[in-house]
C-alpha cells in the first residue's frame, strides 16, 4: 500500500489546537480551511488563505509554507487575498461537545431528581427499598419508624448516630414489647447479663476463633457493660415484601460470642445441664413409675407405656407438653388426694375455738363470759392468720406464747389478761362474721395486702361458706354472742364465766329414743326457744327469749301450725331466716345435715311434741358424710372444717398460692402455709406440686407442668416434631435416656429451689446433635437451635400507630 | 522515552497485586467489621464516595496541564487501579445485590454504565493502538477527512486515465456504480469491531471484473486495488479514533451524574440511617 502523505510531518505543520472550542466545518468534508478559524463563538470568519502585507504601493502574499507557500497570482489591485476561502458552518470540537454533553446530563440529573422528590409522595424515593408485608400494613410514612436528624447538621448527625440509633429503636419498642430492658442483648435484665458474662468466661474453653479473636481486638469484646444494642443492628429493612427480617447470620451472633468458630461441632461449647435446667414442677418420678409401679399387678392396665400417652407436641411442634391430670394420674391418684387410707382429719379447721381455762379466768377476775368448757383444741391455722394479722392479736398471741392455755393458774397477769383478750377478739371475730358477709374473715387475713383480689378469686378464698353452717356454729358454741359481745363492746363484763352450753359432743351415730337425754335437751335448752311452741308452756320454761338475736318472742315462736306444717329439720331457710335455729343447734351438726332423718320419729302430733316410738338412726359422722368435699362443723374440736372437693380443689389452691405469695411478710401466713403444704396434710397438694423459691422471698406453688406456650421464646429452640419425623416416639429413649443413679426424689424433700435438683434422665451431650447437625447437612448455624430474643414479652399493640393505622383506613 | 518492556511488565505486576491485596483486605476488613458490628454500609458508602470524586478528578486533572500534580499516565494508572477497587468496594456496599430504592436503583444503574464504559474504554485503549499500529502507516485523525478527500480525487483521476487509455467504460462503471459511494462514507463506529465489508470482499469483488478487462486497464487495475486498502486503513484507523474518542461521552457524562447522585444517597442515608 502506498503511504499516504503525511503533512503532520511536515516541519511547518500547521498545529492542532484541540482546546479550541469550534473548528472549521471545511476541515470535516476535507477541503481547505482557512486560517483564522471560527471565533471562539462558533462564527465563520470567512477570509482569504494569507494577509497580503502593504509594502509601498504593492502588496505582496504572506501565504504561510504550510499552505503552499506564495502564490503566483498574487494579492487583489484592493489588498485581498486571491484564495478565498467560501464561508463554513463551524463545528463543535469533540472535546466540547464532550462538555456540553456532561452539562446536558448533570442538568438532566438534577431535574430528575427534583422531579422525583417533588411530588407528594416524593420521599418515598429515598426509601431503600419495598418494606417487609408486616411493617408495610403499618408504616406509611418514614418518620413512623425514622428518628430524623437534622439535615442541617449532617457534621454533627455523624457524630450522633448512636443517639438517633437508640431514638429509632425506641419507635420498634411502641409496638415490639422486648420486656423492662430492651436495649440490652437477647433483653436480658443487667444482672442476668452479668452473670452469663462470668459464667461465659469461666466456660471458654472452645477454641477462639482467629478471625473473631481480631475483631474482638479491633473493637473490644463485643458490647461491654452499658452498652445498647439496637433493632436495626441485626433487622435490616426495606429489602422487599418477601426479605426475612428476622435472618441473622452466624457473624452477627459472634459480634459478641466470640468464642465459638463458625462450625458447631468443633466450636461450640459442650452442653451444660442440658435440656434439664431445673427439677421438674410436678414431682413425677419417671424412674420410679416406669420401672416399679406401672410393672406392679395391681396398677395393671394403669400406667403408661408410652411417651405419648402422658405427652403431647404443643401447638408449635416444639415443645412436649404433658397431659392433664385426668388423663394422667387421675386413675390412680384420685382416692389418695380424697383422702382414702389416711389417718387424722380430712379437712382443714377453718374457724376454731381453742381450749382457754376460763375457771382460772374467772377465778383470777378475768371473766370471759360463755365459753365452751370442753373446747380443748388449739388456734386453726386460719386463726391464727386471722390474729397475726391483727396488732391487739398478735400481741396476745405472743404473751401467751409460752403459756399453757388449758391450765392458766400459773400465768402471771399479763398472761390472764392476754387470754381474756384473745377470747374477746375470738368471739368478736365470730360475730362480726356471723353479722358481716361471707368473706369477712378471709379479709382480715388479707388485710395486710395492697392489693384487692378479684371476684372470682374472692369466691375461691372465701370457699363460698354458707351462712347456716356459720350462724349453726355460733348458736350451737356461743349461743349469748350476740349479748355478750355489744355488752363487751360498751364495757361491761360479764360476772362470771358461763361453761354454757352443754354441747353435746359428737357420736358416730344418735340413738334418738323416747327416754334419750337428748330430748330433754332438745326441749329444755334455754337457746333452743325455737323449737317450742307456744301452746306448749312445760316446754317453755327457763324462758329467755330476750337473749335471743331476734329479741321478739313472738317473732321467734312460730305457731304449731306453722311448725308442723313443714318439716322441722329440713326447712332452715325458712326457720334460719328469722335467727332462729332448727334442732340440730341442740344436738349436733349431724342433724343439720341429715336431712334423711324420719322426722316422724321425732316430731310431734299436733299437740306438741310427742316422743316417737324407738327408732335407731344410725348417723354418720359429719366428716365421712362430706364425701364430696364442702363445709362441716365439729362439735367435739369446737371447729369448722373445709374438707377439699378433690383434685384441683379451688379453696385450697387460691389459699396455697396466696399464702406461698405471702408466707415470708406474715407469719400468719407463714403458718398457714406450712399447714398447707404440709406433704400428709388434706388433698395432699405438696406430695405433687413442687414449691419454688422466686429467688425474692417469695414462694410459688407449681400447679402445672412447664407451660410450654410460655417458653416458646428461650435462648434454646428445640423442635421435637422434626425430630419425630425421624425418630418416632421410640426415639424419645435417644435423647432422654434414665439415669439410673440419679437421686429424683430428694430434690423436692424440704428443698424450694428448683435449680438444686437431680433429674431422672442423664444430660444430653453436644456430640448426640452434631452427628446430624453439622455443616454437610447444613443445619449447624446459630438460629437453627438459638433464639435472639428471649423471655417472654407479652405482644403490644401500638398505641399513636395502630390509631392513625386505623383512622387512615377509614379514610381510605 | 519509551521504558524498557520488562519494567512495564514489573510496574503492572505491582500494580495489579496492589489491587489484589486492597480488595482482598477489603473484604477481610468487611468479614472482620461485620463481626466487630462496624457501622459498614456508612464507611463502605463514604469510602465509595470519596473513591468517585478521585476518579472524577482525572479529567480535571487533563484540563489542568500545568499544575504539577503528577504525569498523566500515572494517574491514568491510579485511575485504572482504584476504579477497580471501587467496584469490589461497591459490591460490598450493596451486599453483591439489585438495590430496591428508586434512587439507589438510578445511582446503580449509573454506577453500572461507567464501570462497564471505563472496562470497555481500558479494553479498546489497550487493544485498538495495538492494531492501529500494527495495519498500517500511523495517521493523524483530524487529517483524515483531508485524505479521505484525496484518495477520492487519486481514485478518480485513475478511472478517467485509464478509460481514456482504454477507450472502455468497464472501469468507471464499476467506480460509479460500487467504489463512489464507497470511497465518499465514512466507516461505522464499531467497524473496527466488526467491520461491514472487509478489503478481502474487495479484492474478490474487484478480481471479478478483471477478466474483463484488456491490457491497458489491468495496470489501473492494481492501482485501483491499492486505493481500496488505503481506505479501508483509512475507515479503520478513523473508526478507531473515534470509537477511542466517544466511549468517553458515556464514561464522563455518567460520572457526572454519579457524583451528584452518590451525594444525594449519601445526605439521605446519613438522614435515614438508623443502625449502630
Amino acid at each position: 500500500m502506498e503511504p499516504f502523505e503525511n503533512n503532520s510531518n511536515k516541519p511547518h505543520a500547521p498545529y492542532k489546537r484541540p482546546q479550541l472550542k469550534w473548528v472549521c466545518g471545511h476541515a470535516r468534508e476535507g477541503c481547505t480551511t482557512c486560517p483564522l478559524g471560527p471565533t471562539s463563538k462558533g462564527a465563520c470568519r470567512s477570509s482569504g488563505l494569507c494577509q497580503p502585507q502593504h509594502e509601498g504601493d504593492r502588496y505582496y502574499c504572506t501565504r504561510s509554507s504550510t499552505l503552499g507557500g506564495k502564490c503566483t497570482e498574487g494579492p487583489l489591485p484592493d489588498g485581498r487575498c486571491a484564495h478565498i476561502v467560501p464561508p463554513c458552518s463551524p463545528q463543535l470540537s469533540t472535546r466540547a461537545l464532550r462538555g456540553r454533553i456532561c452539562l446536558a446530563v448533570t442538568i438532566a440529573t438534577i431535574a430528575l431528581l427534583i422531579f422525583l422528590f417533588s411530588g407528594k409522595d416524593g420521599i418515598q424515593h429515598a426509601s431503600a427499598g419495598p418494606l417487609s408485608s408486616n411493617h408495610a400494613a403499618i408504616a406509611k410514612n418514614c418518620s413512623d419508624c425514622h428518628e430524623f436528624g437534622d439535615l442541617n447538621h449532617l457534621s454533627q448527625d455523624l457524630l450522633q448516630l448512636h443517639a438517633r440509633s437508640h431514638a429509632s429503636s425506641e419507635k420498634c419498642l411502641h409496638c415490639h414489647n422486648l420486656g423492662e430492658t430492651p436495649h440490652n442483648p437477647h433483653s436480658l435484665s443487667t444482672e442476668k447479663l452479668a452473670l452469663l458474662r462470668t459464667q461465659g468466661q469461666e466456660d471458654s474453653t472452645a477454641a477462639v476463633n482467629p478471625h473473631i479473636a481480631l475483631a474482638a481486638k479491633l473493637v473490644g469484646e463485643g458490647p461491654q457493660q452499658g452498652e445498647e444494642t439496637h433493632c436495626a443492628s441485626c433487622h435490616t429493612e426495606h429489602k422487599g415484601s418477601g426479605h426475612d427480617i428476622q435472618a441473622m447470620s452466624n457473624a452477627q451472633c459472634q459480634a459478641c460470642h466470640t468464642n465459638p468458630s463458625q462450625a458447631f461441632t468443633t466450636g461450640h461449647p459442650d452442653f451444660h445441664q442440658y435440656p434439664y435446667e431445673r427439677r421438674t414442677r410436678i414431682n413425677f418420678d419417671h424412674q420410679s413409675h416406669l420401672q416399679k409401679h406401672f410393672n406392679n399387678p395391681e396398677y395393671a392396665g394403669l400406667g403408661a407405656n408410652d411417651c405419648l400417652q402422658c405427652h403431647q407436641l404443643d401447638n408449635k411442634g416444639a415443645l412436649m407438653k404433658t397431659k392433664s391430670y385426668d388423663l394422667m394420674c387421675a386413675s390412680c391418684h384420685t382416692d389418695q388426694i380424697e383422702g382414702k387410707g389416711q389417718t387424722g382429719s380430712l379437712g382443714y379447721a377453718f374457724l376454731q375455738l381453742p381450749g382457754i381455762d376460763t375457771e382460772t379466768l374467772d377465778q383470777r377476775g378475768y371473766p370471759v363470759g360463755q365459753w365452751p368448757e370442753y373446747a380443748d383444741g388449739g388456734l386453726s391455722p386460719f386463726m391464727q392468720a386471722i390474729l397475726q394479722c391483727d396488732p391487739i392479736g398478735r400481741s396476745c398471741l405472743e404473751t401467751l406464747a409460752s403459756a399453757d392455755w388449758m391450765d392458766l393458774r400459773q400465768a402471771d397477769e399479763e398472761q390472764l389478761e392476754a387470754a381474756q383478750c384473745l377470747v374477746w377478739l375470738i368471739k368478736d371475730l365470730i360475730f362480726m362474721a356471723v353479722t358481716e358477709n361471707q368473706q369477712f374473715l378471709q379479709d382480715k387475713i388479707l388485710a395486710e395486702q395492697s392489693f384487692t383480689h378479684s371476684r372470682p378469686t374472692q369466691a375461691k378464698l372465701s370457699g363460698r361458706l354458707p351462712y347456716d353452717v356459720l350462724l349453726a356454729a355460733q348458736q350451737a358454741w356461743l349461743p349469748n354472742l350476740f349479748t355478750e359481745v355489744p355488752q363487751y363492746r360498751n364495757g361491761i363484763l360479764p360476772q362470771s364465766t358461763s361453761p354454757e352450753p352443754a354441747v353435746e359432743t359428737p357420736k358416730a351415730g344418735l340413738n334418738l329414743t323416747a327416754d334419750d337425754d337428748n330430748t330433754d335437751n332438745l326441749l329444755n335448752n334455754e337457746d333452743n326457744r325455737d323449737l317450742l311452741f307456744d301452746s306448749d308452756e312445760s316446754l317453755l320454761e327457763d324462758s329467755g327469749d330476750e337473749d335471743l338475736p331476734g329479741g321478739d318472742s313472738d317473732g321467734l315462736l312460730a305457731t304449731e301450725d306453722e311448725l308442723l306444717s313443714g318439716d322441722l329439720l329440713a326447712p332452715n331457710d325458712t326457720i334460719l331466716e328469722d335467727g332462729l335455729l332448727s334442732m340440730d343447734t341442740d344436738t349436733s351438726g349431724d342433724l343439720l345435715l341429715s336431712g334423711g332423718i324420719e322426722n316422724e320419729d321425732l316430731l310431734a302430733t299436733e299437740n306438741g311434741l310427742q316422743k316417737a316410738t324407738t327408732t335407731k338412726v344410725e348417723m354418720k359422722d359429719p366428716e365421712a358424710w362430706s364425701k364430696n368435699g364442702g363445709w362441716y362443723r365439729s362439735d367435739s374440736t369446737y371447729a369448722l372444717y373445709y374438707r377439699p372437693t378433690g383434685h384441683a380443689d379451688t379453696f385450697l389452691t387460691e389459699w396455697l398460692t396466696l399464702s406461698a405469695k405471702e408466707a415470708h411478710k406474715s407469719e400468719g401466713m407463714q403458718i398457714l402455709f406450712n399447714r398447707l403444704s404440709e406433704n400428709q396434710s388434706p388433698g395432699l397438694c405438696s406430695k405433687c406440686h413442687s414449691i419454688d423459691n422466686q429467688g425474692d422471698g417469695t414462694l410459688a406453688m407449681n400447679w402445672r407442668a412447664r407451660d410450654t406456650e410460655a417458653l416458646q421464646r428461650r435462648s434454646t429452640l428445640f423442635k421435637h416434631a422434626p425430630h419425630f419425623n425421624n425418630q418416632g416416639s421410640a426415639g424419645c429413649y435417644l435423647c432422654h435416656q434414665f439415669d439410673n443413679d440419679s437421686d429424683y426424689a430428694a430434690a423436692f424433700i424440704e428443698n424450694n429451689d428448683p435449680h438444686r435438683f437431680s433429674s431422672n434422665f442423664r444430660d444430653m451431650n453436644k456430640a448426640l446433635c452434631a452427628q446430624c447437625h453439622n455443616p454437610a447437612s447444613k443445619t449447624d448455624h446459630c438460629l437453627h437451635c438459638h433464639n435472639y430474643h428471649v423471655g417472654t414479652p407479652n405482644p403490644k399493640l401500638p398505641q399513636n400507630n395502630f390509631r392513625s393505622f386505623i383512622t387512615r383506613k377509614i379514610k381510605e | 522515552m519509551v521504558e524498557p518492556m520488562t519494567n512495564l511488565k514489573g510496574r503492572r505486576n505491582t500494580a495489579i497485586m496492589l489491587t489484589c491485596f486492597m480488595v482482598a483486605a477489603m473484604f477481610y476488613f468487611n468479614f472482620i467489621g461485620t463481626i466487630a458490628r462496624l457501622p459498614l454500609e456508612l464507611l463502605s458508602g463514604l469510602l465509595l464516595f470519596l473513591i468517585v470524586v478521585f476518579l472524577a478528578a482525572f479529567n480535571s486533572r487533563k484540563k489542568l496541564p500545568f499544575l504539577p500534580l503528577l504525569k498523566a499516565s500515572t494517574w491514568l494508572q491510579l485511575h485504572i487501579y482504584v476504579g477497580l477497587i471501587g467496584v469490589f468496594l461497591y459490591c460490598i456496599h450493596t451486599g453483591f445485590g439489585w438495590p430496591d430504592g428508586t434512587l439507589e436503583c438510578l445511582l446503580a444503574i449509573v454506577f453500572t454504565v461507567v464501570c462497564l464504559s471505563g472496562f470497555f474504554g481500558i479494553f479498546i485503549s489497550r487493544w485498538l493502538p495495538r492494531r492501529m499500529q500494527s495495519s498500517g502507516q500511523a495517521l493523524n485523525y483530524e487529517e483524515i477527512p483531508t485524505l479521505r478527500r484525496k484518495l477520492t480525487k487519486r481514485t478518480e483521476k485513475l478511472i478517467n486515465e485509464a478509460a481514456k487509455e482504454a477507450n472502455s467504460t468497464l472501469l468507471p462503471d464499476f467506480y460509479i456504480c460500487k467504489l463512489c459511494p464507497y470511497l465518499n462514507s465514512r466507516p461505522g463506529l464499531f467497524d473496527p469491531l466488526y467491520l461491514r465489508k472487509t478489503l478481502q470482499d474487495w479484492r474478490r469483488e474487484t478480481q471479478a471484473i478483471e477478466r474483463y478487462l484488456n491490457d491497458t486497464e489491468l495496470p489501473y487495475h492494481k492501482q485501483l486495488l491499492d486505493c481500496l486498502e488505503q481506505k479501508q486503513h483509512l475507515d479503520f484507523v478513523e473508526s478507531a479514533n473515534r470509537l477511542l474518542r466517544l466511549w468517553l461521552f458515556i464514561h464522563i457524562p455518567f460520572s457526572c451524574s454519579l457524583l451528584i447522585l452518590g451525594l444525594v444517597h449519601g445526605v439521605l442515608a446519613i438522614a435515614f440511617i438508623s443502625s449502630g
